[in-house]
């Protein structure tokens, strides 16, 4: 196969055709502007760098184009030559016929079109194959992949590798002789008790556990190999996700085109039109992204024909008079979600009901009964269309079996939104196997998180007074107004919350879909743009975490969704308050009686408390030196100490006297309570009177 | 021992080490199948080799809210997410994470990963050590395992039903 002489400038080219475009646009939204004396300077030099590599591959063709353009954007470079400016329509007509001459390079004789045509047509949509026969690579991530890559071979040829394949089986092999050699001088020997035994048993041996070390040497590099292999190919797959960016310099074009095309007369300036875009940096994979960029390029067709008012019909309106269509691409989980909204006149339900019955695509009395989502997907089987005459753009009804061309190839789903003289949104939802989004990587408690970048407002360091508490949810102070506040580590249901005790957070601050919530993490890791891959079955996880990533350890990361975070922040009821912490008081019982150890601990126990036993006053030395209790409850009658003296003698110590002690005995003569109370016991409890309730009250008076 | 019958074992046991190295590991049946002697709830267990792709030190278990209660988590393992799930819990012991040291891998194409306590070796069990399992023993035990040198019965785990179990309460069961 010969080789593709122009493979190179066609990649350089349609970059530079993109550029062009969308920089012409630009320029026509602030033609007086500083910012367009810089962008024309950065137009000129695009057109003419297009002109030196048309050149150097002999596209004669293309350079003329290239040329003209340059001359068409000199005046707009100079205020004092704005009259002499061609309309915006002829320089991106300039721009569509380079890019037709370069669809048609190298694939036909044909020249180009040296007569750029400035009708305003709008393009037909290419196929999807077409779009995505090949991408555009960011270099850092081409990087990424050979760094892999580079690291499964070192890994391959490491010292564990290499140790255990030369020198480890060497030595392997060379015992392995060793033995070889004195059986076979067994075979022949005449006397084989003359053999040394220990020597061939112990070589063995020495064998085995050499093979079972490089064994697991072995073992160990070819599995981080093997790590480290699938993620050069996760890498690889990324290769193939796009930003979502790329679309929308053409659906703004698209946009201007159909404005244009819907202008009517030749000449006349195309309707203000506004195209705002959001979710740029959400990487999809490139063929759900084709088939998305056709379907919102009808989305768009769709809005300035049909949704958006005339110039005088929006002031009458009081409506700004530029039309405004809103592109947001989105994540929710393995999803992808793509609205287009405009703030146009809103879908007149009567005529789609008419023009759905008028198709036969449904029975009057059934086409009452829809609301405007079913009327819509109905409209999407076979075209239809409300507009009584069909122009260039639209009336054809085709727009909308495209969009359910490409929703029903994504197995996608499609919501309609209407409210008359407000405006439409549709919402393409479609099932995405990897993506891969800007996240701010999170830790709370053990676990590694991200979080959609798109969704974090800001992130602040808050100290725990900063956090109101309420029995119905916790919340911070976020620029005068309380948004709902929980600690990640509580909204995973993680283990042993430390948060509850905490003294400061990081918060991060959240808004999706118009909802606010701040989650508290114990630190921020950074930024990662990572792969996020599907949670695998039989795996279940609330709504919040939609996947995992793997960091540079092969450990996961959780993957999420930032909706679903933010709900369940809201939902949560207030946390548990730092003063009223559920702290575990340990109380020491000390009696030789096992049954009356027994008693204690159980009613100890199920009061909350945290009980040590022992059954000495020795033994209850010993322990209490070991550590911290919050109270000491003694039998008087003890062989050895006895717990009068436990008691005097804790009393005097100067650690030990901190923990208040209880006597509880069966000796009821008021001189012993006497004398209890004299060494130092703050209760007496008589075991003839033994109330639970009343020493449970004794016990809770002195610790809580 | 006679001279010639030595002459045979040393023989024998050249041959079965060449044999070792020369060809790949393969069983009998008659020889027994290979299986794995672990503890699971501190009582001692068996779980045979087939169906199991990996046996690893534990690593990294990330819990997930929700799921049941024998779910511990997804780990990472060989570059892929895997499902953790507790043996102890699936045979009804409490045993705390903590505790948790090894990870058996099962499953083939979606691999989920077991996680037990302690591995006491590998062993290769001959078809008649193996007993039917008495009625009263834990659930996805399918049989007792009479190893030679261990005083009690090893408690056979039923692999397969023990996914099933996993993938019947992923699935709401």
């Amino acid at each position: 196969m010969a080789k593709d002489p122009y493979r190179y400038f066609r990649i350089e080219a349609r970059e530079i055709v993109e550029a062009l475009s969308q920089g012409i646009l630009e320029l026509e939204s602030r033609p007086a502007s500083r910012d367009a004396r810089q962008e024309v300077d950065r137009l000129l030099r695009a057109s003419h760098t297009l002109k030196g590599a048309a050149g150097v591959v002999g596209q004669e063709g293309i350079a003329k184009l290239a040329h003209r353009l340059e001359e068409l954007l000199a005046p707009y470079a100079r205020a004092e030559d704005a009259a002499s400016r061609e309309p915006i329509g002829a320089l991106l007509g300039i721009v569509d016929a380079v890019a037709a001459a370069l669809s048609t390079l190298g694939t036909a004789d044909a020249a180009p079109p040296l007569r750029p045509e400035a009708s305003g047509e709008p393009r037909e949509p290419s196929t999807i194959e077409k779009t995505v026969e090949s991408v555009r690579l960011d270099l850092l991530e081409v990087d990424g992949v050979l760094a892999s890559i580079a690291d499964v071979v070192a890994r391959l040829t490491s010292s564990r590798v290499a140790s255990a394949s030369g020198g480890g089986l060497a030595r392997a092999e060379l015992a392995v002789r060793d033995v070889e050699a004195w059986l076979g001088a067994a075979r022949r020997a005449p006397d084989p008790s003359s053999l040394d035994w220990d020597a061939i048993v112990g070589t063995v041996e020495r064998l085995r556990a050499e093979l079972h070390v490089e064994r697991e040497d072995l073992a160990g590099a070819l599995e981080a190999a093997e790590r480290r292999a699938r993620e050069a190919l996760e890498d690889a797959r990324r290769l193939r996700l796009l930003p979502a960016e790329t679309l929308f310099a053409e659906l703004a074009r698209a946009a201007r085109d159909a404005a244009a095309a819907d202008a009517g007369a030749p000449g006349v300036p195309p309707r203000p039109v506004e195209v705002e875009t959001a979710g740029g940096s959400i990487r999809l994979d490139a063929r759900v992204l084709g088939l998305l960029r056709d379907a919102l390029l009808q989305l768009v067709r769709n809005a300035i024909a049909h949704a958006l008012e005339p110039e005088a019909e929006r002031r009458r309106a009081g409506k700004p008079v530029a039309g405004r269509i809103a592109i947001r691409f989105e994540l929710r989980g393995a999803r992808a979600v793509v609205t287009c909204r405009d703030d146009g006149r809103g879908i007149d339900l009567a005529a789609l009901r008419a023009a759905v019955v008028a198709g036969g695509l449904a029975e009057e009395h059934a086409a009452r009964g829809m609301d405007v989502g079913a009327l819509v997907r109905l409209g999407m089987l076979r075209g239809v269309t409300t507009r009584a005459s069909a122009t260039a753009l639209a009336g054809r009804g085709v727009g909308l079996q495209v969009v359910g061309t490409v929703v029903e190839r994504l197995r996608g789903a499609l919501a309609v939104r209407t409210e008359p003289g407000q405006g439409t949104e549709f919402e393409l939802d479609v099932p995405v196997s990897m993506t891969a989004a800007s996240a701010l990587v999170v830790e709370a408690g053990d676990v590694a998180a991200t979080i959609p970048l798109d969704a974090v407002v800001r992130t602040a360091r808050i100290a725990a007074d900063d956090v109101a508490r309420s029995p119905e949810g916790d919340a911070i102070s976020e620029a005068g107004s309380a948004v709902s506040f929980a600690s990640l580590a509580r909204v995973l249901r993680l283990p042993d919350d430390a948060s509850v005790r905490r003294e400061a957070w990081t918060a991060v601050l959240l808004e999706i879909g118009g909802a606010r919530a701040a989650v508290g993490v114990d630190r921020i890791l950074g930024v990662a743009n990572e792969v996020v891959l599907p949670l695998p079955a039989p795996l279940v996880a609330d709504a919040i975490v939609v996947g995992a990533s793997l960091d540079g350890q092969g450990d996961p990361r959780l993957a999420l969704e930032p909706r679903a975070l933010v709900a369940a922040v809201c939902r949560l009821p207030g946390g548990p308050r730092a003063d009223a912490a559920p702290v575990v008081k340990s109380v020491l019982v000390v009696d030789d009686s096992l049954t009356s150890r027994m008693l204690e601990r159980t009613i100890l126990e199920a009061a909350g408390y945290d009980v040590t036993t022992a059954a000495s006053a020795e033994e209850a030395l010993e322990i209490a030196r070991g550590r911290t209790f919050a109270l000491f409850v003694v039998d008087v009658e003890m062989p050895g100490m006895s717990g009068f003296e436990f008691v005097a003698l804790t009393r005097s110590d100067p650690v030990l006297s901190a923990t208040p002690a209880v006597l509880v005995t069966s000796r009821a003569a008021p001189e012993d309570r006497r004398r209890g109370l004299e060494a130092g016991a703050r209760a007496y409890i008589v075991k003839g009177e033994f109330a639970e309730g009343e020493f449970l009250d004794a016990v809770r008076r002195l610790v809580g | 021992m006679s001279e010639s019958e030595v002459a045979r074992r040393v023989r024998e046991l050249a041959e079965t080490f060449d044999r070792s190295f020369a060809s790949p590991a393969r069983v009998r049946e008659d020889d027994g199948r290979p299986g794995l002697a672990v503890r699971v709830g501190g009582d001692p267990y068996l779980l045979f080799l087939e169906g199991l792709s990996s046996v690893s030190r534990k690593k990294a278990i990330v819990p997930l809210p929700g799921g049941s209660s024998a779910q511990l988590g997804v780990s990472g393992i060989r570059g892929a997410l895997v499902g953790v799930f507790s043996l102890p819990a699936l045979l009804g012991y409490d045993v705390a994470l903590a505790r948790i040291s090894w990870l058996a891998v099962a499953g083939g194409a979606r691999p989920v990963a077991l996680a037990f306590e302690g591995l006491d070796g590998q062993v290769v069990v001959p078809p008649s050590s193996v007993a039917a399992a008495p009625s009263s023993a834990r659930r996805h035990v399918s049989g007792l395992a009479h190893l030679a040198g261990e005083p009690s019965a090893r408690g056979v785990l039923d692999l397969g039903s023990m996914l099933a179990r996993i993938a019947a309460v992923a699935g709401g069961e």
